[in-house]
């Protein structure tokens, strides 16, 4: 069982060349967002020489809503939590831009007490644009349902008084022609006449009462 | 209404004398992590969080009472109300800083000294007034908090905020968004960018310090001058630190210069401070 892995003939070298040439961004960086390793994958995807990038903050990277994110929402995290998943970062340097997801998990070397921070980075293009379309429609949605609501209390202004008013009305005036004197015939059309409008009536308060829930 | 369920009032100690921790815009009481383990052998601690963050009532969130600073400063007082304190010691972190200020204007009588942690009273530039974002910038932020709120389930929300007993409920959550709500973090959000609260500096009586990082995008270095010199009785203490969170990336620091302020005999502790922390 001892060469369980026969590929792995100089496991050094490997372990570099998988940690340079690896689908993802790798870096460390430390508590104050200096960056101390980059991989090779990071560095061909913001277009620079390791020399640009060692020891300045990652969070220069960042466009400036990133930035303040980071620092408002991220730091503290990382700090509390020791790590943060798929938080949504846009790089935007001058001569690299592109969406990302950032996930970092602290930890220490042997023997050290410094904190270090271990990070991922995904490009996400087209999850990105998937993802805006989903914000989008979801930001129009609740655009409509307020509106919706706009017109569904107005609509129950409308019920409760323009169309009870003039309804009242007309059951005040089926009391007055039930008070004259006419014929039996005529009688009997103004009580149905007066059933039809109480229950119009009713009708239009539990509607409006419905409409204000 | 019960103020201390609504707000998840935590109390820490015994002590004789009370101090007060109000966390800011971004986070909950959790950040108060290392000032809770230095200040509970003396001192009675409160620590809560305002209504939308952490584990408080998300029910009793009220779009306008909470559209000013002063809502949140109502938080404030009625706790202490409450909890029938005196002579806080109120740290306020950011925008609590300035939330403190409108607090202590309102009743004087509660407080006996302010701390501000990473404090600006207003954030956004405005003619030869250097608060360091501009409009654009916030919505830039604005936005990045949309795409990293898409994960926000609003089913789950519920089940964490009734249940402060089950932290594992919150875990998923917390891990990523401190556990706010996200409605009402934007709202939150604006009323922390968009209050001008420089003519409150003025008005404060109550004696203050300025904890400020010398490194701090929303609180560039010239701030802490700007409110000394409009605050009557404030003193200003720089600290080595990068970022906007010193109580979490800085605390032994940030911990001698509040007990520099509290300890020492006249409270004026102008100097570049203090023991720098192992890793800023």
């Amino acid at each position: 069982m001892q060469n369980f892995y026969p590929l792995i003939s100089s496991p050094k070298t490997d372990f570099e060349a998988f940690y340079n040439q690896a689908p993802c961004g790798l870096f460390i960086f430390r508590a104050n967002g200096t960056i101390v390793h980059i991989n090779q994958t990071m560095l061909v995807w913001l277009n620079a020489n390791a020399e640009e990038v060692i020891y300045k903050d990652f969070t220069d990277l960042l466009d400036k809503g990133g930035k303040l994110y980071y620092q408002l929402f991220i730091q503290p995290l990382l700090t509390m939590n020791n790590e943060v998943k798929e938080i949504s970062f846009h790089i935007c340097t001058p001569k690299a831009d592109f969406h990302c997801l950032f996930s970092a998990k602290v930890f220490q070397k042997d023997g050290e007490d410094e904190p270090l921070f271990a990070a991922t980075i995904y490009q996400v293009a087209e999850r990105k644009k998937y993802e805006d379309e989903l914000l989008k429609k979801k930001q129009q949605a609740d655009l409509e349902k307020e509106m919706k609501e706009v017109t569904l209390k107005e609509v129950a202004y409308d019920q409760s008084h323009l169309v009870r008013a003039p309804l009242a009305n007309i059951v005040g005036l089926i009391s007055l022609l039930d008070e004259m004197e006419c014929t039996s015939e005529v009688s009997d059309l103004i009580k149905l006449l007066k059933i039809s409008a109480n229950k119009l009536d009713e009708q239009v308060i539990k509607l409006a009462d419905k409409l204000n829930e | 209404m019960d103020i201390l369920k609504r707000n998840n009032v935590r109390i820490f100690g015994d002590g004789d004398k009370v101090m007060m921790l109000a966390h800011g815009f971004g986070c909950d009481q959790n950040v108060w992590r290392h000032l809770i383990d230095a200040y509970q052998k003396e001192h009675t601690l409160i620590v809560f969080d305002f209504v939308g963050a952490g584990q408080s009532d998300l029910s009793a969130y009220d779009s306008l009472r909470y559209s000013t600073l002063d809502g949140y400063a109502a938080d404030v007082l009625e706790i202490i109300e409450t909890l029938n304190l005196r002579n806080v010691i109120l740290v306020g972190h950011s925008v609590s800083s300035m939330i403190g200020v409108r607090a202590a204007i309102n009743k004087p009588e509660y407080f006996s000294q302010l701390v501000f942690v990473a404090p600006s009273p207003y954030y956004i530039n405005d003619g030869d007034y250097v608060g360091g974002l501009d409009k654009a910038d916030l919505e830039a932020l604005f936005e990045m908090m949309e795409s990293n709120y898409l994960g926000w389930s609003s089913a789950m929300a519920p089940l964490i905020m009734g249940n402060p007993h089950k932290p594992e409920l919150g875990e998923e959550l917390t891990a990523n968004f401190c556990a706010t709500d996200p409605d009402i973090a934007r709202e939150f959000a604006r009323v922390t960018f968009f209050s001008d609260s420089r003519g409150d500096l003025v008005k404060l009586t109550v004696p203050s310090v300025t904890l400020q990082c010398n490194q701090d995008m929303l609180a560039p270095l010239h701030i802490g001058d700007y409110i000394k010199r409009y605050t009557p009785n404030n003193s200003l203490v720089i600290l080595d630190a990068t970022g906007h969170c010193p109580h979490l990336s800085a605390p032994a620091q940030t911990i001698e210069a509040i007990n520099c302020y509290l300890f020492s005999d006249n409270n004026l502790i102008d100097a570049k401070l203090l023991s720098p922390d192992l890793f800023t």
